[in-house]
């Protein structure tokens, strides 16, 4: 049984190792065009505010219902969550996003010179145009 | 109750290993270096993957016992004494993939077995590595029940293992964008790349459909198969994406989502949060693949 074990282990490291080496590992950066095309992947019927981006990993969009559509680009993918404003917590420069979902874990950000950050605080603007 | 004669079966999924490592470097470099170059392949994502298919075997080795015990059980409660003749052997191969379809299917359709199948299309890639992003957790929450009426009915312990292995091997080949369709023939019978695609998808019309093992006519029969449209490129993953290639995250967190649900749900909604669809919730807040769906339909109709 060890020795299967062992064999399955080994296959299984001889092919990651074989995909870094050529390269296979790929990053996306969030922009307002990808950040549009997720969310309306996500939910077609989604209408938002304002479009926040963050670092390359990360972008905010503010929805007319009061909550935030969150991206987080993953590998060579986006993974969005609508959450609320109670998940958000700031301290000064840095967000914290808590959703308390293991597949989405909570992190932090930092909104470089993005004055922008207040805004997910904000009223939403119901009247506001789908743009960043 | 009844006798128990041990009958040796080779593993196909252990004796496929070699196989499995082999094509998933094709198709990498398949995808690197050849004609369409799609870059369907991330490092990390393969990465973990294979972390789940390498936890799958070693928690399969380890509750292989369990699995074993309850279906011997069954198996000397048996109903018929048909042996393990070759007509017995071809039987069971089409049997064991009509259980299969029905798990599989139930696998979708009610959050407590999705928990553990969830992990299978957590990734938003569709390659060779994703076929073997596999639950830890399959055996534990009973995932075997599904299998246990042919056990019942007189087929072999040994012979239903062996078929679901050949099952798994045969599902591996199907997980890729390398192959376009087969011939028609095979399209009609077996499952293929393409329907299997279908089943991958979160585009609304391809939700919840598909559920073939090999033979795609079990889909056919109960209503559940829908055919890829070269107009509608399938999306892969699940609907709320996760953002983690942590193997630990992957294989728990719907059981923690499901935790959180009920821990915090009155009494009279936790039946909904465990075995309810996925999606499930009191207040419809949340959105099951039968509403997606049936949103799509409001919006085809609204347009």
């Amino acid at each position: 049984m060890l020795s299967q074990i062992l064999f399955v282990l080994g296959a299984a490291s001889a092919v990651i190792g074989f995909g870094f080496l050529i390269g296979l590992s790929q990053n996306i950066t969030i922009d307002n065009e990808l950040a549009r095309q997720a969310a309306y992947n996500y939910d077609s019927n989604i209408i938002f505010d304002k479009l926040i981006i963050s670092d390359d990993k990360t972008a905010a969009l503010t929805l007319s219902n009061k909550g935030i559509l969150l991206f987080k680009a993953i590998g060579s993918r986006v993974s969005v969550r609508i959450i609320s404003k109670n998940n958000i917590e700031k301290h000064g420069e840095v967000i914290l996003f808590a959703l308390h979902d293991l597949g989405f874990p909570d992190f932090k950000t930092r909104f470089h010179n993005n004055n922008n950050i207040e805004t997910l605080f904000e009223e939403p603007n119901l009247g506001g145009a789908a743009n960043a | 109750m009844l006798d128990y004669v041990p009958l040796n079966l080779p593993s196909p999924v252990v004796w496929a290993t070699p196989f499995f490592g082999f094509l998933v470097i094709t198709e990498m470099l398949y995808s690197k270096f050849g004609k369409s170059k799609t870059a369907n392949y991330e490092a990390k994502d393969s990465f973990a993957s294979l972390m789940m298919g390498v936890g799958n075997q070693i928690i399969g080795f380890a509750t292989a016992s369990l699995f074993f015990a309850i279906t011997v059980f069954a198996y000397k409660h048996r109903m018929f004494e048909i042996g393990t003749g070759p007509i017995v052997f071809i039987v069971c191969f089409f049997l064991e993939d009509l259980s299969f379809y029905w798990f599989h299917r139930i696998s979708h359709e009610s959050r407590y077995f999705w928990a553990s199948h969830i992990i299978h299309h957590s990734s938003q890639h569709y390659n060779l590595s994703t076929a073997l992003r596999q639950t830890w957790t399959g055996t534990l929450s009973g995932g075997f029940i599904f299998w246990l009426p042919l056990a019942f009915l007189g087929f072999h312990p040994a012979m239903i293992g062996f078929f679901s292995g050949l099952s798994l091997v045969y599902q591996f080949w199907i997980h890729t964008e390398a192959i376009d369709k087969m011939p028609k023939w095979f399209e009609a019978i077996l499952n293929t790349p393409s329907h299997h695609r279908v089943h991958h998808a979160v585009n609304p019309d391809y939700l919840d459909a598909n559920y073939a093992g090999v033979f795609i006519i079990w889909d056919k029969i109960f209503g559940t198969y829908v055919d890829e449209n070269e107009n509608n490129k399938p999306k892969y993953g699940v609907v709320t994406n996760i953002a983690t290639f942590n193997p630990l995250r992957i294989a728990f967190h719907e059981w923690f989502g499901i935790f959180k649900d009920i821990t915090t749900a009155k009494p009279n909604h936790i039946i909904g949060y465990l075995f309810g669809p996925p999606g499930w919730s009191p207040d419809g807040s949340r959105k099951t693949s039968k509403i997606i769906k049936q949103e799509r339909i409001d919006n085809k109709t609204q347009t």
